[in-house]
């Protein structure tokens, strides 16, 4: 994903170099112009029949007629044409999942194997990689290779764990004869320097994308940049600016999911509050919601006038429902209820209300 | 300044305010103490635990991910064990055997050397193989880094379902010499 954050491709077009991904969902992204939705599983918003018109549009010039149906004949497909790309591809360029300071190693995970085809069969290897992938020793990595496969995928261990070092040596029957890495910064040292350094722990698992309900609501796009779910939400305003991004961590319920899975124990919520913050306090927000929010810290410390205001909007709702069913415009909520309506309620009075009453009746038996 | 001294200096000023103000090391000979003996000391990290024999367990776990396990005596019957499964499997395409195994007595049609690409089967030996995970160690030189395979290729990037031979091989078989 550290390719995306670069933009790497479409610099690469630009300048003329055709890149083409290799792993299957990347693949068929790249072949939609889409972004991906997740970074395990950058393709899971597509379905077959999607991806099956993507090959039929694509694959005509490699000689493929008739549209494929069978998803393993589709893998097939895939794999068929991207062989040979590995084979006639003068440069292969990776990521990593670590770098091993003590012996200047990296090592690469991949399910498909297309991570050492792409570092194994090209003349030039190039790794691109966050300066946050560095561990100390290769006990470390192994460690942690443990927790990434478990929380990622919930395998034991991914298929293909590689541990590279260079180019060919003498003496290896395969390798490339050039091998670069290239060290990516990208606002990491301002994350070291600030309050939320400790998604620099991130290792891009995914874990917490799948157990937030946001992300399961809304899918990944909705982030609009390459890091989705709670993982996205924090770094991203970071990267491109919290006044560019300032909505990610508004859309949140802070229900603690993300912090609860992630092997990194990385307190995301926390995270996602200390951007609240400083949105705030950058006045980031319009000065209308942050006039409501001030009117609502004064309301909500206030207990006694707290209960009187709520009893009274439910009564309010309830008689403004109570013809159609629905409320379908309210004052200063016109964002909202331009795209849905406000369900009724049935209820006369707020929730503390109806608790008090009904711990009166339970008491006077 | 190199992006690589800007980088450095970054990291070093975010990470000395505890340590007072010193120059950025330029190498393993200067870097803090701390920084020594983290890398000497090498803590091991928690292993999972099991109770279950070692070669069950890594037999369980290989063939849970679709590769297959053909057990041996000695490793003279390795050779008839790998024709067995070929021609069981009906695979009668090319087949290359690394040099390492070039002292067993192959069929004479099996090729030697790196694969070329145009081969259906491989066939090589490991380094290890891992109880706790099921996956096999190969080698790329002595000594030189490694691979951990845990079983044929595959792919979940269409609709979340599992298909094998997305890339790598479609087939793992591991013959496992259990005597001498």
């Amino acid at each position: 994903m550290v390719g995306e954050e670069a933009e790497l491709n479409r610099r690469l077009e630009e300048i003329g170099i055709a890149p083409i991904e290799t792993d299957l969902g990347e693949y068929i992204i790249q072949l939609a112009k889409e972004p991906p939705s997740h970074i395990i599983a950058p393709a899971v918003h597509k379905t077959k029949e999607q991806i099956s018109t993507l090959f039929h549009e694509h694959h005509q010039q490699y000689g493929l007629t008739e549209k494929i149906t069978d998803r393993a004949a589709l893998v097939t497909e895939a794999r068929t044409v991207l062989r040979e790309k590995f084979r006639n591809a003068d440069v292969g360029i990776t990521g990593a999942n670590f770098l091993v300071a003590e012996s200047g190693q990296h090592v690469l995970v991949t399910n498909e194997g297309n991570g050492d085809l792409s570092s194994n069969l090209p003349r030039v290897h190039i790794v691109i990689v966050g300066i946050e992938k560095v561990v100390p020793t290769l006990e470390d990595a192994s460690l942690l290779l443990r927790l990434l496969a478990r929380s990622a995928t919930g395998q034991h261990f991914s298929n293909y764990t590689s541990v590279m070092g260079g180019p060919k040596r003498d003496g290896d029957l395969d390798g490339p004869d050039e091998f670069h890495v290239v060290l990516v910064d990208n606002k990491r040292t301002e994350l070291l320097d600030g309050d939320l350094k400790e998604m620099l722990r991130c290792f891009r698992c995914g874990a917490c994308i799948n157990h937030c309900p946001v992300y399961g609501s809304v899918g990944g796009h909705a982030y609009g940049w390459v890091y989705p779910g709670p993982m996205g939400s924090v770094i991203t305003p970071v990267m491109v600016g919290l006044e560019n991004a300032k909505q990610l961590p508004e859309a949140c319920t802070l229900n603690g999911r993300c912090a609860e899975v992630c092997p990194m124990s990385i307190p995301l919520p926390s995270l996602l509050r200390k951007h609240r913050t400083t949105a705030f306090e950058r006045q980031l927000p319009s000065l209308r919601s942050r006039m409501a929010l001030s009117l609502w810290a004064k309301v909500a410390t206030r207990p006694a006038l707290y209960r009187r205001l709520s009893d009274a909007s439910v009564k309010i709702l309830s008689m403004l429902s109570a013809k159609r069913g629905y409320v379908a415009t309210l004052p200063l909520l016109g964002a909202w209820t331009k795209s849905r309506n406000l369900p009724s309620s049935e209820a006369t009075s707020s929730f503390v209300s109806q608790y008090h009453a009904i711990k009166r009746t339970g008491d006077s038996q | 300044m190199s992006a690589r001294d800007a980088i450095l200096g970054r990291i070093h000023s975010a990470l000395s305010e505890h340590e007072g103000d010193r120059p950025a090391p330029t190498g393993i000979e200067d870097a803090p103490a701390a920084v020594v003996k983290r890398l000497s000391d090498r803590p091991v990290s928690t292993l999972p635990s099991f109770s279950e024999d070692p070669t069950e367990r890594m037999v369980r776990l290989m063939e849970s991910v679709q590769m297959s396990v053909t057990r041996v005596q000695t490793s003279a019957d390795v050779v008839n064990a790998v024709d067995d499964y070929l021609r069981s499997e009906e695979l009668d395409g090319d087949v290359t055997v690394s040099p390492a195994l070039s002292e067993m007595d192959w069929p004479s049609h099996y090729g030697s050397g790196a694969a070329t690409g145009n081969e259906s089967v491989g066939v090589t030996p490991c380094l290890a193989a891992v109880a706790e995970t099921g996956s096999v160690v190969f080698e790329s030189g002595e000594g030189t880094p490694a691979t951990l395979n845990s079983g044929p290729s595959r792919t979940g990037d269409i609709e979340q379902t599992i298909e094998i031979g997305a890339h790598g091989p479609r087939r793992m078989h591991v013959v496992l010499v259990q005597g001498s």
